[in-house]
């Protein structure tokens, strides 16, 4: 595992890299697009875990934190949908060149789906992209949130009401709500391109969703069932483990990337 | 504010971001911080905690390192077979001598919350390195002046509204009588937080606070009243066997944050109070005389009969309050 701090030096990016440990090394490296603020550190052993497994199969990995979340510069106030979108294109450019691979393959958990599925839009070597049970939806996925803010104060013995600009735990202004809300992979405008494929909980409605928005336009997203899948937590300092979800994941890339 | 991912000890092994001010800001002779994960929670802390402390750090010019412990966040595993606390502290040991040797680091103070507190003690106990150590979430112990007061829970509405969530069985989940609390009330049946921890014996925590004390090392222990074994200001002499604080202990009761900080307010009220007890330490250490500005409003506290000692450490902090929050004094 190698840390670095990467992009502008007036906005820098925390990420770590984690090379292949095994030969032969792949010609495809892997971006790993965490969650959104409020599910990020849930997600942070789960990732650390997916990066070795993928290591151990020959593909370099990085992971990164946006803006405003981990150790990257930024408060949340500036982690909008937006600039995630942008910090995954910059973050996929720095993994071509530390990692010295050709092309790169997305695998975003949750909100880091969405953002994996717009950056591909923008970055002509990612040929392929792995929404981990993803955020399909903004405005019901803010809604997931509210929940979980509101199961936790019930929790912590705080008042139900909470601040306009705070959720489950972090600052939320305004403009963060509404860059959420504004995702909707199933949308005409959606990118949703070859090479998408979909991992989630068995009778999940956000894979047949997708699964169908895809048909309407001509192509086909592969779907995977898995388990134990990171979908909205109930708390969100409740560390996600997903050894099977991992395990799908790396065995699927290992099947289909060079 | 410089932030550079660091890896250090044998192998490269531990990851973190050390922080540095700006050098025309850096407060010459003050301490590094270092803090570093709690439990599975990477370095960057409960809800972001070590990365907000360490920016305002270096807001008034002091520098940290924030770093994962062996086998978790960011960090590679030890080989050996040490224990976990005994692996904890060599972990420290090892930031602390990385920062000497590379960076010319020769004072530590160390922060430790909830469980990270186990090895900031052992270590802050032994090591004359470290001047200062801030334990959040620290040990506790329950005295009859915490059981006196326990009875007030049941006071609390947002306990009794707790319970309810608890103990509604799933069939009665569907009564529009119960308003929202039938829908939080399934998250309970999923999991629940378990905050167990093993304390050091009552004695041997007496010892170890008046031997930090002899050896002139700062302490703050900053405990929450939501769900701890802490609920009243003064618990803290009660359980150390103390009739008033030593000068290098400060106690701050905040009856009502939570364990983890999860309001952003509590975040930040913890984050500035720590920031301004480190920085206090800082000038006293290198024997400098206040700044003028500051000299004329202790003049004048005590002018009007505050003792000096406490009208000076009462505006500096009151300073330093101010730079973190931005505002123009």
């Amino acid at each position: 595992m190698q840390p670095v701090f990467f992009g502008s030096s007036a906005q820098p990016l925390y990420g770590v890299l984690t090379p292949a440990t095994a030969r032969p090394r792949r010609k495809t490296g892997v971006l790993l697009l965490y969650p959104g603020v409020q599910e990020y550190s849930r997600a942070h052993w789960a990732f650390r875990t997916l990066a070795g497994a993928l290591a151990a199969r020959g593909f370099c990995a990085l992971r990164f934190d946006y803006r405003g979340v981990g150790d990257s510069a930024g408060d949340p106030d500036s982690t909008t949908v937006d600039a995630c979108v942008d910090d995954a294109c910059v973050a996929a450019s720095e993994l071509r060149d530390a990692g010295a691979v050709d092309q790169v393959a997305i695998i975003g958990m949750r909100l880091g789906a969405a953002v994996g599925a717009h950056a591909c839009e923008r970055l002509p070597f990612v040929d392929r992209v792995f929404l981990w049970n993803p955020v399909v939806d903004g405005r019901a996925y803010v809604r997931e949130l509210e929940h979980m803010d509101r199961a936790m104060r019930l929790r912590l013995l705080h008042p139900l009401e909470h601040r306009e600009d705070e959720l489950a735990g972090f600052r939320f202004p305004s403009h963060v709500r509404r860059s959420l809300e504004r995702v909707d992979l199933c949308s005409g405008s959606a990118p949703l391109a070859r090479g998408v494929e979909v991992f989630a909980e068995p009778g999940s409605s956000e894979s047949a969703a997708l699964r169908e928005a895809a048909s309407r336009r001509g192509h086909q997203v592969v779907t995977h069932t898995i388990h134990d899948s990171g979908g909205p937590p109930p708390f969100p300092d409740a560390s996600l483990l997903a050894q099977e979800a991992i395990a799908s994941l790396v065995a699927r890339m290992d099947e289909v990337a060079p | 504010m410089i932030e550079r991912a660091v890896a250090f000890a044998p192998g490269s092994r531990l990851a973190g971001v050390l922080c540095d001010p700006d050098p025309e800001t850096a407060l010459a002779g003050a301490p590094t911080v270092l803090t570093w994960n709690v439990g599975v929670n990477h370095h960057a802390g409960p809800y972001r905690f070590f990365v907000d402390l360490a920016r305002a750090l270096s807001k008034i010019g002091v520098s940290s390192l924030r770093f994962d412990l062996s086998g978790l966040g960011d960090s590679a595993a030890r080989t050996d077979a040490t224990l976990e606390l005994e692996r904890a502290r060599q972990d420290v040991g090892e930031a602390m001598t990385f920062l000497e040797r590379h960076h010319g680091r020769r004072r530590f103070v160390l922060v430790g919350f909830c469980s990270g507190v186990d090895a900031a003690h052992g270590i802050a106990v032994r090591d004359a390195r470290v001047e200062g150590v801030c334990f959040i979430e620290g040990y506790a112990f329950r005295t009859p002046g915490f059981f006196a007061r326990y009875p007030l829970r049941y006071l609390s509405g947002a306990r009794w509204r707790r319970l309810l969530a608890r103990r509604i069985p799933s069939f009665a989940r569907g009564l529009p009588l119960l308003g929202e609390l039938r829908r939080l009330s399934g998250d309970f049946s999923k999991e629940d937080m378990v905050f167990v921890r093993e304390h050091p014996p009552r004695e041997t925590l007496r010892r170890d606070y008046g031997a930090m004390s002899a050896r002139g090392t700062r302490q703050l222990s900053v405990y929450m009243g939501g769900d701890s074994h802490y609920n009243h200001e003064s618990q803290f002499l009660e359980f150390a066997g103390m009739s008033s604080l030593p000068a290098t202990t400060k106690i701050v009761y905040l009856p009502h944050a939570d364990h983890t900080l999860f309001r952003v307010a509590d975040r930040e009220r913890v984050v500035e109070l720590t920031a301004a007890w480190v920085a206090q330490g800082a000038p006293r250490a290198r024997g400098e005389d206040s700044p003028p500005k500051r000299d004329a409003r202790v003049h004048e506290a005590v002018r009007h009969g505050e003792p000096p000692a406490e009208a000076r450490a009462r505006c500096q902090a009151a300073e330093l309050r101010a730079k973190l929050r931005g505002e123009d004094r």
